[in-house]
């Protein structure tokens, strides 16, 4: 297999020793086929057990290893070494706080995920003994692809909004909000819609479509939200213009 | 030390983990819950699993099949009154979290789909896509936040259960954003850590999964049962181990050889089933130990393709076309493009056997109690004793959930009247477990590294407790986890700061599956004959005079465990011959 | 669009620490927040640039309706008014505006057009309307609109 040295500069940062943030330089021999997930397990077991990152399943689907490569904020174990020439640039995922080295604080995050409700709020509530409720595969597919976010937090680093305006509930949460929203079996829609359609939900987005583009699951943050901001106009309009077309 | 006071205390916060925080939460609103992680939830290996979750639901299905199914795929290794158990719990289980709102696959009529898969006479696996692991997960986790009893501490490394009065009274967690100690006060404890796939070099699993939670009940005194059955996946990708799941042959896909032979019909498994028309409990759909040593006898008859990235099989789902690929296994193609660069659409993509999940665990029963009053115990890290010798795949997601409410259940029941809590001597407990770590830190004599000692690890499971075993190879691997477990006394900490300190855990979780590992090639070496995952060249049959039984290993300290025998449990199914050859039987 | 541009470009609001405060921490200095550059962060990535063009050429959409409704103004002044604002068109000056708000006007629509897939997806049976076709029949309607538009100015 062919192997090249692979040359990296990544963040370093350790609050029990540091005051600010440095770049390290590390060389590092690599396959050619590897992802820099594992440069970087190469880096920790041969040169340097100090250098610190989350990791686990190593196919794109735990979520536990977003970092900014090159700028970029990615999953480590899906960003190839076969697609990078030169310096690899490797930095904490943006706009959370550095924890340590490439390990952020997401405290933020799984704070605005519970606000949102992401849970089924049966339309009508029924025994197990009743069995499922039934679904079609239309109705499955309506909200389908909301479900495959992995709480990554790419779509956070690359929203300049949420960079600005961090009271900004954000994609990730809100698209989650939206998946249960079009699910046929909830009825929640009315107790999110206070949060998910205040000022700090979906009108802090100015669809910079960030989100979408760095999104690893093919989730379509952007797309949620911009349907969320349509329901909720039509809200508005129903309940000032059509008084009595609203409940 | 800070301490906690609480009701219950969960370790691990994946599937199992989850799903008994929430029968908690439900059965008594009123319970304190403590839902310790070394990961955020969504993290958790749960997310992994693909195929799906069995469950007898449509009308052409009994339970007394997926019974019969079970114990016969587990080598008459399991317990039958928990297979009883489990088979009636598990459509109920299913339901639930269809309940919860988990995006099950639907028929036209809007019912649940099911698929086949290996080793299960009806098509009874509810799944989701290729993602059915990754929906459980994320569906118990959302549903969880809904209910403030439940308080989760993420990112805390559980270190060592407090146990006084010969009861388990709570736990040692470090926060590892801090690098404090705290200790947890409970009246019970539940372990649901997870598998301990990483002491092999190949393997489906996650970083995460080091046998923490089995490691830690069994240095508190409770017995590791049949952990010498370890399962081979058949199927995965040659470079990086992932999974790819048996739903591809589920889905109609075949294995062939370098001669491009469907060779399972020449392992018991034939004879050959038309291409693209999947016969459930046959060739491809044969059971996961049967399928993977196939490979190895192919290998060892030249039979196999060599790659640049090893011996492989090859894995044809061609014929399925790109719709259905694309409907029923996005991830497999995802993941096979781009880690090896193949289409599975136009190309065979090579696979190898690797090492993916524990069937045996910490010892419990079928209340989902272990021996040690007041901790309990489920999923993946327990051996409740259902997968027997050998797991029949879309069991595990199932069991996870029906024994992590039965343990909330138990463990409810549990602390109904105990006696008072011995303050003092937890904390004395507690502190030796800070002595422990100190102990690390302050270490100056040490000499061996951590990788190099993981690596050697690692290279002595695979070459002695692999797939097929010796008396030779396992003594050797015995005396080599033994002579590693003296070494790691004098390992060095390189990293000695306190915020997430990664250095740190990755010593401790070597610690744990060190212990696993002793486990494992221990309870090997013993079981002299041939069941399930577990096959010995020099002892290929299965003896159930001898070995009927469970595999107890116990915790002596530095010294080698104490391995001792539990009798299965037979209720209605006498052993019998494991046929997979279809309809010509 | 232009007025949530301009209130972001104001805002830089600081982020507090989001992890508790750790006693017994040896150093003692915390997670560490990287501000964002409240005024030049869209340097930092070509798509956040692209977004920033697709947010400024409303100006130029917004300048032409000054005019017309300049244009209107000297319409309602009088003759020799209008007449000067008309000479006032011909002038370079005015027509190089005009090319460039041209060329504004249709990438600012054309971005708009484009993202109208996601915003207003069509599910029809199972399967979703293909994105393309969404925002193609936002071209059709426009090229449609216009050409009515030429025929009532007596274009054709």
């Amino acid at each position: 297999m062919k192997e090249r040295l692979v040359q990296m500069e990544i963040l370093r940062y350790n609050p029990d020793t540091d005051t600010e943030a440095y770049f390290q330089h590390y060389e590092v021999v690599c396959q050619e086929e590897w992802v820099v997930l594992d440069a970087l397990n190469k880096i920790k077991e041969t040169i340097d057990p100090t250098l610190n990152y989350r990791w686990s399943c190593h196919m794109a689907v735990c979520g536990s290893c977003g970092m900014m490569i090159n700028g970029d904020p990615k999953l480590s174990c899906h960003t190839f070494l076969r697609d990078y020439a030169g310096v690899i640039r490797v930095e904490p995922l943006a706009h959370f706080p550095i924890e340590r080295d490439l390990v952020t604080a997401p405290d933020d995050f799984m704070e605005k995920l519970k606000r949102v409700k992401p849970y089924l709020i049966p339309k009508a509530p029924k025994p197990i003994s009743e069995g499922e409720y039934k679904q079609t595969p239309a109705q499955l597919k309506r909200y389908h692809q909301f479900t495959l976010c992995i709480n990554c937090m790419l779509c956070y680093a690359a929203c300049p909004e949420y960079g600005l305006t961090p009271k900004f509930i954000g994609p990730a949460a809100l698209s989650l909000a939206h998946r249960y929203n079009q699910d046929s079996r909830d009825g929640g829609r009315d107790e999110r819609q206070e949060i998910i359609a205040s000022k700090e939900g979906v009108w802090e987005c100015t669809f910079v479509g960030a989100c979408s583009e760095v999104c690893p699951a093919h989730v379509d943050p952007a797309s949620a939200l911009q349907q969320i901001k349509i329901a909720s106009s039509i809200d508005w309009f129903q309940e000032h213009l059509m008084p009595w077309g609203k409940k | 030390m800070e301490t906690i006071s609480t009701d219950v205390v969960i370790i691990g916060a994946g599937g199992a983990g989850l799903r008994t925080a929430i029968a908690l939460a439900e059965t008594d609103p009123k319970l304190r819950i403590a839902l310790i992680s070394k990961v955020y939830p969504m993290r958790s290996h749960t997310c992994a699993a693909e195929g799906g979750a069995a469950g007898v639901i449509k009308p052409d299905d009994s339970f007394d099949m997926h019974f019969d199914d079970t114990v016969g795929g587990g080598d008459w290794l399991s317990d039958q009154d928990c297979v009883e158990y489990f088979i009636r719990e598990a459509p109920k289980e299913l339901l639930q979290l269809e309940h919860w709102g988990c995006p099950w696959n639907r028929e036209a009529d809007g019912s649940v789909a099911v698929r086949p898969f290996g080793g299960m006479q009806k098509k009874r696996t509810w799944f989701a896509a290729d993602k059915s692991g990754f929906h459980i997960l994320h569906t118990l986790f959302q549903t969880s936040l809904q209910f403030p009893s439940i308080i989760r501490y993420d990112e805390y490394y559980a270190l060592d259960l407090l146990v006084d009065d010969g009861r388990c009274q709570g736990v040692t967690a470090m926060e590892m954003r801090s690098g404090q100690l705290r200790q947890f006060h409970a009246k019970a404890v539940i372990i649901a850590g997870g598998g301990a796939g990483r002491m092999f070099p190949f393997s489906t699993n996650g970083a995460i999964k080091t046998g923490d939670g089995m490691a830690m009940a069994y240095r508190a005194g409770a017995p590791l049962k049949d952990m010498e059955f370890v399962q081979y996946h058949p199927t995965g990708l040659p470079n990086t181990g992932s999974l790819l799941t048996e739903a591809c042959r589920g889905e109609g896909g075949i294995l062939v050889n370098k001669n491009g032979r469907r060779y399972l019909q020449d392992y018991g498994m034939g004879p050959e089933t038309p291409v693209g028309q999947p016969q459930l409990k046959t060739m491809e759909l044969g059971p996961r130990d049967r399928v993977s040593q196939a490979y190895w006898h192919e290998l060892q008859k030249g039979n196999t393709v060599t790659t640049q990235w090893g011996e492989c099989v090859m894995l044809d789902m061609r014929h399925l076309g790109e719709k259905k690929i694309n409907e029923r296994l996005p991830l497999v193609r995802e993941l096979a493009a781009s880690y090896l660069g193949v289409d599975i659409v136009k190309d065979p993509v090579p696979i190898r056997p690797v090492v993916h999940y524990m069937m045996g665990g910490i010892s419990t029963n079928t209340q989902a109690a272990t021996p040690l009053p007041g901790l309990f115990a489920a999923g993946e890290c327990a051996c409740v004793s259902l997968n027997g010798a050998n797991r029949l795949g879309s069991n595990s997601l199932v069991e996870l959930l029906v024994f992590g409410r039965r343990a909330a259940l138990s463990a409810i029941e549990h602390m109904q009247g105990l006696p008072a809590t011995n303050t003092a001597a937890l904390n004395a407990r507690a502190e030796a477990t800070q002595l422990r770590i100190r102990e690390l830190f302050s270490r100056t004599d040490g000499t061996e590294s951590m990788s190099g000692l993981r690596k050697e690890m690692m290279d002595t499971m695979e070459k002695n407790a692999g797939i097929y075993r010796t008396e030779e190879g396992l003594q050797e691997g015995v005396d080599k986890i033994d002579e590693l477990r003296e070494r790691y006394q004098r390992v060095i900490l390189t990293d000695k700061t306190n915020v997430f300190n990664t250095d740190l855990f990755q010593m401790l979780e070597l610690g744990s599956m060190l212990d696993c590992a002793t486990a494992v090639t221990v309870g090997a070496l013993a079981r002299k004959e041939s069941r399930g995952a577990h096959q010995r060249l020099d002892y290929p049959e299965r003896d159930d005079k001898n070995f009927l039984r469970h595999t107890m290993v116990y915790h002596q300290g530095q010294a080698a465990p104490r391995v001792d025998y539990l009798d299965v449990v037979i209720t209605k199914s006498p052993p019998g011959v494991r046929d997979y050859s279809g309809d010509h039987k | 669009m232009g007025e949530e541009m301009s209130r972001n470009l104001g805002a830089g609001a600081a982020r507090e620490p989001q992890s508790p405060p750790r006693a017994g921490r040896v150093g003692g200095a915390g997670p560490l927040i990287r501000e964002v550059p409240p005024t030049t962060w869209f340097f930092r990535h070509p798509r956040y640039l692209r977004y920033m063009a697709r947010e400024i050429t409303c100006i130029f959409v917004g300048a032409y309706c000054v005019l017309l409704v300049l244009g209107l103004h000297s319409l309602a002044a009088g003759q020799p008014s209008y007449e000067a604002f008309l000479v006032a068109l011909r002038s370079p000056a005015s027509i190089i505006f005009h090319l460039l708000a041209l060329a504004a006007s249709f990438y600012h629509a054309a971005t708009w057009f484009n993202a109208t897939q996601k915003a207003m997806p069509i599910q029809l049976g199972e399967e979703f309307v293909p994105g393309n076709l969404i925002s193609g029949a936002h071209y059709v309607a426009w090229a449609a609109l216009s050409i009515v538009i030429l025929f009532l100015a007596g274009v054709f």
